[in-house]
This record gives structure tokens, sequence and C-alpha cells, in this order.
């Protein structure tokens, strides 16, 4: 080991704490943990029907197992959260499931 | 290795917040700086030999899991199996992990486990406790090339990887949320542009078949502060494994970020002086152990078994199932109990971060204390 390798040569420089915490502040929030992404809705449709297949956690089960991608075309569900052709809040449902932010 | 006391620097919480930790205080005194922890360089190469020889071990285990095709054993989902292959073939680059280390000065480190994919108390590690060092010590020396190695990690990531970056997670978390823009910050500096994205906010472009942002441009290279196992139980999970952008940390984390890891690592490398004793069953210790979710974080569902007598701390963690490891309770400093959190960034060992607890389990109570070592002082 040499000192070197643990003592920094030259200070920090932190560009974007200020300037980005800012940014983030006005990140535009589509979708909230907090208040239900549209997926949730779905699957709320898909708890009441489960006719229509890919729905999210239709199939699943097992430990561990991953669910299927969701449905897409005009008969599924989720044409719900299609803005676009683009479908969102596919991500974020275990962190609302495990609390969020504690991650260690 | 001593607890020792420190005068708090009379504007702590403004020099705190303005390196980014403005979450020292949001659940209770996080961050206390009226004691320290201070080594001798001596037990500072310690710590730092056994973090390279941990890490080096480790990626021994993911070779070998991946090789004998042990994902059952970690009951990592079949659906994951091929993009962790796939990753570990291309060797997708890691950035950064923290072993947690149970140490006391006397005997050698020993793991206790290995938060590979999502670790945080990074900025306290890197900036924060760089600060409070030459404010409060100027003639010591810390164990702390956090920052250094984050950028030239991500030089080294951006000359194979060029192009645009997106970094998500739980931006609803400050926590998260400061974690994610010191690394965007590094990232930057290092020649990457980046993007932030709420993990929510991701979108799928039924057209393209492809992951974009809030903006609708692609997402090709992604940064998660948001766990693997999360991302693959999530509805949109199997999209990310089939379509595969480039993703960091990269999925054969997977297999270190279970803690079945410290199975593996005594079973491959029994009797190594840096691990304990664990199996994949706890008839091996009798009826003193301590049982921990084969994938968990912040201590939860951690069980402290100990002649029968059992300590449980609560949480959604233990489906999956469980190991068991030898009890090895962490050292006593003035009622306080340390974990040493050792960072790796890329390859090399970078510094340490020490949290305690009153408790045995260094669970949401911590209280993250800073250290610094004597250069000259080698005994």
């Amino acid at each position: 080991m040499q000192n070197s390798q643990m003592k920094r040569s030259q200070s920090i420089h932190l560009l974007m704490l200020g300037v980005l915490n800012l940014a983030l502040s006005g990140l535009p929030h589509l979708h909230s943990l907090s208040d239900k992404p549209m997926l949730y809705y779905v699957e709320e449709e898909c708890r009441q029907d489960t006719r229509a297949e890919g729905c999210p956690g239709v199939g699943g089960g097992g430990p561990g197992e991953t669910k299927p991608p969701p449905c897409e075309g005009p008969s599924c569900p989720e044409e719900k959260a299609i803005t676009d052709g683009v479908v969102r809040g596919g991500f974020g449902h275990s962190a609302g499931h495990y609390g969020g932010g504690a991650l260690g | 290795m001593i607890r020792a006391v420190s005068v708090p620097r009379p504007n702590w919480a403004a020099c705190l917040e303005s390196a980014g930790v403005t979450f020292h205080s949001e659940d209770g005194p996080y961050w206390r700086e009226e004691s320290c922890y201070a080594f001798t360089a001596t037990e500072i190469a310690e710590l730092e030999q056994a973090t390279m020889d941990l890490h080096q071990m480790c990626l021994t285990i993911v070779d070998d899991v991946i090789a004998r095709d042990r994902f059952d054993l970690l009951r990592i989902p079949p659906a994951c199996r091929p993009t962790i292959r796939a990753s570990w073939e291309q060797q997708l680059p890691s950035v950064y992990g923290r072993f947690d280390l149970r140490y006391d000065g006397k005997s050698p480190p020993v793991l206790l486990e290995y938060n590979a994919d999502t670790p945080t108390t990074l900025i306290e590690a890197s900036v924060a406790q760089w600060y409070w060092l030459e404010a409060t010590h100027p003639g010591m020396d810390q164990f702390n090339t956090v920052h250094e190695k984050l950028l030239a990690r991500w030089e080294a990531i951006h000359q194979a990887f060029p192009g645009p970056l997106h970094f998500t997670g739980v931006f609803d978390s400050l926590e998260d949320a400061q974690t994610l823009t010191y690394l965007m910050d590094t990232a930057h500096q290092a020649g990457f542009d980046t993007t932030p994205i709420a993990i929510e906010n991701i979108g799928w472009d039924l057209r393209t078949r492809s992951f974009v942002d809030q903006w609708q441009r692609p997402i090709t290279r992604l940064f998660k502060l948001y766990p693997w196992e999360w991302l693959a139980a999530d509805p949109f999970g199997p999209l990310l494994l089939q379509t595969f952008p480039l993703v960091i940390e990269p999925a054969w984390k997977m297999i270190l970020n279970n803690k079945g890891l410290l199975a593996f690592l005594w079973e491959r490398f029994p009797g190594h002086p840096n691990l304990l004793p664990a199996f994949l069953t706890p008839e091996p210790f009798g009826d003193t152990y301590v049982k921990k979710p084969l994938m968990s974080r912040e201590g939860k569902n951690v069980e402290i078994v100990t002649s029968g007598s059992t300590t449980v701390s609560p949480g959604p963690y233990g489906r999956e199932g469980w190991v068991y490891q030898a009890f090895a309770p962490l050292p006593d400093f003035d009622g306080w109990h340390p974990v040493i959190g050792s960072w790796v960034i890329g390859n090399a060992p970078a510094g340490i971060g020490i949290r305690e607890t009153e408790g045995l389990v260094t669970d949401y109570t911590e209280r993250f204390v800073p250290h610094y070592f004597d250069p000259r002082h080698s005994e």
C-alpha cells in the first residue's frame, strides 16, 4: 500500500450537485410511486378479468419468477398507459413493495 | 483502531449540505462527528489487502456459478440467467461495490456481506468525510480515494462505451436522489452526457421496441440505483432482459449481491482469514448462527440465533431462501458497534466508511462516523 493511493492529490470538484438538485426538483414526474402508476390500474383490471394474456402477474407465481411482458395492442388494457406510443410506469413497482429508497 | 472524541465543526450541517449530504438528519441524527475512528497505517493496509482479496475471490465465484450453472441455489430466476451470462461473457463494466466488514484492529477483517449492486453511503464516504478530515485533522490521512477512482472508472467506461448515459432510481428518496446526483456529477466530469430519469418514468416505445426517456430519446446506457431483482420482477423486467441495453451495475452483480455468495465463498475458500463459515443450511452451526435472507437490504429480516434465543430484524424479505453464517458480533466501542464499509471502485480498493449502531445488526438506525489514520504510525 502506498500513501499516494489513499491521500488525495487534488481537491474535489463537485460541478453539478447544486445545479442538478434544482434540475431534479423540476423533473417531470409523469407517474409517481405514491399516486399509482398507470400499470397499477392495468393490474387491477387483470385481477378482475384475466382473459388478456400477458397481464402483469398472470402466469407468474413461483418465488422470484418474473412476470410476462406487458401486453400490447388495442385489445390489451394497457392501452390506458400509452401516450404517443410509449408505455410508462413499468418500473418502480418493487420499490413500492419493499419500501423504496432503503438500498443499503 | 480506537473510537475517539472529536470536536464537531461549528458549521457541520452546512458543510455536509454543500457536499450533497442533505439527508444528514432526515430520519434522526445520521451523521455524527462528535466522535470518529482512528486507525494506524498498518490497520488501513490490512483493510485494503482484505478488500482486494475479497474482490478477487468474488470474481472467482461469479465465474464458478456461471460455469457450473448454480443459479438455482441462489434462487435467481431463470429469465435472468441468459442476461447474467451474457453480461459476464462480455465483461460489462462495474463501477462500484461495498464490502461490509467486521473489524476491531485485533483480528483480521471478515466479510459480513457484500452490497455489490446498489451500495449507498457513497457521498458520506467520499467527499463528506474528506472535507471533515481537512477541517479537523489536517495532519492526518484517510483511507479514501473514492472520488478519484470514480472519475477514473467513469473515464475508462466512457472510452469503451461513449454516448449518453441515463441515471435512474427512486428520486422520491432523498438519499437515493443525492447519491445518483453525485454519481452523475462524477460521470459528467469523466465526459458522459448524463440525464436523470425517475424509475417510474422510463418508457417503452411500442414502435421501436426500445426504452426511452421522458423526452422520447432512446435509453441505451443506464446506471440504475435500483436492485436488479426488483427490475426483473417489475412489469418491464422481461423487456429489459430481452433488449439488453448496457446497464450499470451489470447483471452479473446479481450473483455477488445475493447473500448465498457467503456460502459459496466459504465452500470455495474454506478457512480463509477474511471469511466467516457460511452454509445454505443451519445444521453445521448447532444453536448459534446468523440467518440472512438471500436477497435483503438494510439489515432487514436478519435473525441472530444464540443458544436457542432469537433476535429478529423486521422486514419484507426472505421468501427466496436463506443463508446461515457464523455469529461474529460486531466489536463494541463505547457501546457502539461499527461496521466497516470498504469500497471497491472498478477493481481496486478505494476507501472506507464507518457506520455504527447500538444494536448488533446494522440497520436504519445506523450513524455514519468519519475516520482518519496517522500515516506516521504503522503499529
